[in-house]
């Protein structure tokens, strides 16, 4: 059962997983198990974890987070809780401050954190090269993409840093968001140029080549299907998420059905433009692969049907009053089963 | 199948201009690539090398877009009709950066990508990828992130990915201009198997020629004397062409009159071995008199709890260019962070232009130390070259005329272009005039020649001269050492997290194995550069008349 590395597939299902409730409420029980079970995760798996030069995305997330948490402080003046108070005649800033506006914040502040977490464990951990072989073939590009992407994201890091030490040394000081078009400008065109370059090699390599050696010629009526395929199911489940969220369950599972059958079948019936590409490694589903997967799909249709039956368990408010929220401890329990991947893990026999 | 003097590619009366210019980047290209043959294409930056090359593959005009005119056949195909992916199988293509051009997250997966494209058999693709590590040497990387990997082992990566292909054509764009000397080497070495054991027909474009000369055995040169390019083998085309991008024997062989100049060290052992030269220069130690401008003592730096840097003490003084040399890794850079004050140490102290960093900080430096980063063009964010320099005396406080320093780094006439519509040499001037407002006493540069032409690398040489006499100190760290014999007073080594030599280039330059310029390896002494030995020649009548009688043998 114990494996050195996962499929990506099943990194997705985990992250879908780990992310439905951070999106569907602020409950602190909820939220900080979240985080706990993301952290450990990462912590197991930091092995074979890669993040060079990804620190500063946390660091971005915790500014954002410093940041949301005042802003909330300042503008929301509600809630039972008074902790202080500016004069009324202040813009926007005027009137009392509450412990409410506090606490608020700072759940958010969390949830965007754990989201930001999330995504970068799954990003590290996923093989874009797997997922350009497993998504379907019309998709594979947005494998390609996602892969050049993450490429790009530590080089994007180590030139902001370099462009601000050398504006610094110039004698550039940082004061407002107008003193950042120094480092802004030259970080664009250079990261343009490198845009450029990348575009330039996949033409180069063959990336997408037209030779489709007997293949069927390319068709326009294929083309659109698959367009208006994609817009109905990207915004089925656009919907779907929307209803989940106000608690509309029964025009959620339709959207979310009308969505997902859209989506299946533009993939299963229109062929792909250089469909004549192989695959050079085949990848192996493993039980560890198969329990990580089903853990997290079944911690989904869980949290899914409790925001449906009993949204306190997800969801809390700290306006008007500021109240201690539910316990719904059968759920906890059972989004403890997304530590699965932290107990599959082996580490890799060394030769 | 194509044998050896078969045209691999022709180019028929070849002129390209790209979108929303004014001039073309090169006219009535003809020339052949003949099968086995290995090319190097040479000329300054903007001549149009990389374009030319971008023709062999269909990039130009399928992917810049622009003004074609004449045609290009490669494999048999016109390029016109046929377009860069589907020339892919033909054509192998390795980029000048070695990041921008990597796409997947594992080398093994990068080797089989094109193969993939072309729905190369699964076991086909298996056989060329194992064939492809293994010829490259690099199966050792096979499981690694190209992001974890050297410039040059991802270089490796991109010819082993070309390779796998089984191309008639392999072109390489600089390929070697981002990498240090022994990645470079690494790089030339592949490439000289690949063309001499299974006979693939390269195409080569460098600036620096003393690897790539000798395992040429044509050279096309671009905007040669007359404006027309220069097409032949080395040694025919050689005499005809410009002598600053020579290799510095052969530079030499040049000056001396020599109708055959020679293009390698062993080759010019040979012609010159019975040169009499006077003593060699002494190897006086360094002297500068100068005030101390940076000061480092005892630093200790550790970087993910490494110690990068042990106990280095260096103190530079005004008026000095002091080279910091060494391989990737040993801490040269960090060296000069720390210096400027961005990178902290965890012992030891570092004073710089007055300023006690680890008592004042960092900030305290703002704007007094001119600091040009390895892309020069980091610095610029305005649309006109001379907003630049304002930008850089009002953040100071500066009174200096913009205009004045321009014209002193001879960019008068570009004071009103976009800073990142010149070109590379231009580009390192103009960075290093921005940085020069105020007139800082000391002068950090990282790495400034890379990727540099010859005729820029001179330039620069005048202009760090011409501030040395001014009395600006200079730290420069580079792997370049030919420029250091031409224009250092200093030399620190760095190794083993400390510093394993520090002096005059003379002193530490010569006889080393690795450190040393082609003039030091055939003349040895400390003998480092052309003008050395000239100026030794014309003291010496023997000598002159020496050169006479092997004139007149050539």
């Amino acid at each position: 059962m114990g494996a050195d590395r996962l499929d990506s597939r099943a990194w997705l299902c985990w992250g879908l997983a780990a992310m439905t409730p951070l999106l569907l409420g602020r409950n602190p029980w909820v939220l900080g198990e979240v985080l706990l079970i993301v952290a450990i995760v990462r912590a197991v798996w930091r092995p074979v974890m890669s993040e060079q030069g990804m620190g500063w995305f946390l660091r971005i997330a915790a500014t954002f987070v410093v940041v949301g948490v005042i802003f909330n402080v300042l503008t929301v003046h509600s809630g039972d809780r008074v902790i202080a108070e500016l004069p009324e005649g202040w813009p926007i800033v005027g009137g009392i401050l509450t412990a409410n506006a506090l606490v608020y914040g700072v759940l958010g502040g969390i949830a965007l954190f754990t989201l930001v977490l999330t995504g970068l464990t799954i990003a590290t951990l996923v093989s874009w090269t797997d997922l350009f072989h497993v998504l379907p073939r019309r998709l594979a590009p947005i494998a390609v993409t996602g892969s050049v992407a993450w490429a790009f994201l530590p080089q994007t890091a180590v030139a902001w840093r370099e462009i601000r030490e050398a504006q610094t040394m110039r004698g550039h000081r940082f004061r407002g968001a107008r003193d950042f078009v120094p480092i802004v400008v030259p970080l664009l065109a250079g990261g343009l140029d490198r845009s450029l370059a990348m575009a330039e090699a996949l033409e180069a390599r063959g990336f997408g080549v037209s030779e489709r050696m007997g293949r069927q010629p390319r068709s326009r009526s294929l083309d659109w299907t698959f367009a208006v395929g994609v817009i109905l199911g990207l915004g089925g489940l656009a919907v779907a998420a929307y209803c989940l969220a106000v608690g509309m369950m029964f025009w959620a599972i339709l959207a979310g059905v009308i969505g997902g059958a859209a989506l299946a079948v533009i993939v299963r019936f229109t062929p792909a433009p250089g469909s004549s590409r192989t695959r050079y490694r085949l990848l192996a589903w493993r039980s560890a692969d198969s329990l990580v997967s089903v853990t997290a799909l079944l911690a989904v249709a869980v949290v899914i049907l409790r925001n449906g039956t009993s949204p306190a368990s997800l969801a809390y408010t700290t306006y008007p009053e500021l109240t201690w929220p539910s316990v719904d401890l059968p759920m906890l329990l059972v989004l403890g089963i997304l530590l699965a991947p932290a107990v599959v893990y082996r580490p890799a026999a060394t030769s | 199948m194509t044998t050896a003097n078969d045209p691999v590619a022709t180019l028929d009366s070849v002129s390209y201009r790209y979108p929303e210019s004014r001039t073309d980047a090169f006219r009535n290209e003809s020339w052949t690539v003949n099968a086995g043959s290995f090319t190097l294409v040479v000329g300054p930056s903007g001549s149009g090398k990389s374009s030319l090359l971008r023709c062999l593959n269909g990039l130009v005009p399928h992917f810049s877009g622009g003004a074609f005119g004449g045609q290009v056949v490669v494999d048999g195909r016109n390029t016109r009709t046929t377009g860069p992916r589907d020339l892919s199988a033909s054509v192998g293509f390795v980029f000048q950066d070695p990041e921008s051009q990597l796409v997947t997250d594992r080398v093994e997966d990068e080797i089989a990508f094109g193969l993939e494209q072309h729905g190369v058999e699964r076991g086909t693709m298996r056989k060329r990828v194992e064939e492809a590590l293994d010829y490259l040497g690099i199966e050792h990387l096979r499981g690694r992130r190209p992001g974890t990997l050297s410039g040059g082992e991802r270089q490796r990566v991109a010819i082993a990915s070309a390779l796998a292909m089984h191309p008639k054509l392999l072109v390489l764009d600089e390929p070697t201009s981002q990498l240090d000397p022994w990645g470079a080497e690494d790089v030339i070495g592949v490439l000289n198997r690949l063309n001499e054991d299974l006979g693939l027909t390269v195409v080569v474009t460098e600036h620096r020629l003393d690897r790539l000369l000798p395992r040429a055995d044509v050279l096309r040169v671009m905007d040669g004397p007359d404006g027309v390019g220069l097409t032949g083998a080395p040694a025919q085309v050689v005499p005809l062409m410009d002598t600053v991008p020579l290799p510095p024997v052969t530079r030499l062989g040049r000056a001396l009159g020599l109708s055959s100049p020679p293009l390698t060290v062993k080759a010019a052992r040979a012609s010159m071995s019975g040169l009499a030269l006077p003593l060699a220069p002494a190897a006086w130690p360094t002297a500068s008199t100068g005030k101390v401008v940076a000061d480092v003592n005892g630093i200790q730096v550790r970087l993910n709890n490494q110690i990068v840097l042990n106990d280095v003490s260096l103190h530079v003084r005004a008026g000095e260019l002091v080279a910091v040399m060494g391989r990737n890794g040993s801490g040269k850079t960090t060296l000069l962070r720390a210096i400027a004050g961005l990178q902290s140490v965890q012992a030891g102290s570092v004073t710089t232009v007055g300023v006690d960093l680890g008592k004042d900080g960092p900030e305290a430096l703002r704007g007094r130390v001119g600091y040009v980063p390895q892309q020069a063009s980091s610095l610029f964010f305005h649309e006109r070259l001379i907003d630049e320099l304002r930008f850089t005396a009002r953040v100071r406080g500066a009174a200096a005329d913009p205009h004045t320093v321009l014209e002193r780094f001879g960019l008068g006439r570009l004071a009103e272009s976009h800073p990142l519509d010149l070109s590379g040499g231009e580009r390192e001037r103009a960075a290093l005039a921005t940085v020069m407002i105020g007139q800082p006493r000391l002068l950090l540069l990282d790495e400034p020649t890379r990727g540099m032409d010859a005729w820029r690398k001179v330039e620069l040489a005048m202009h760090l001269t011409e501030l040395r006499r001014d009395g600006v100190a200079i730290v420069m760290v580079t792997h370049d050492v030919e420029l250091v014999a031409a224009c250092a007073s200093r030399v620190v080594l760095l190794g083993n997290a400390g510093i394993v030599a520090d002096g005059s280039p003379r002193e530490v330059l010569s006889g080393s194995l690795t450190y040393t310029t082609q003039i030091n390896k055939v003349f040895g002494g400390t003998w480092l550069t052309v003008e050395d030995v000239l100026a030794g020649v014309s003291t010496t009548p023997e000598s002159e008349a020496q050169i006479r009688s092997e004139r007149d043998a050539d």
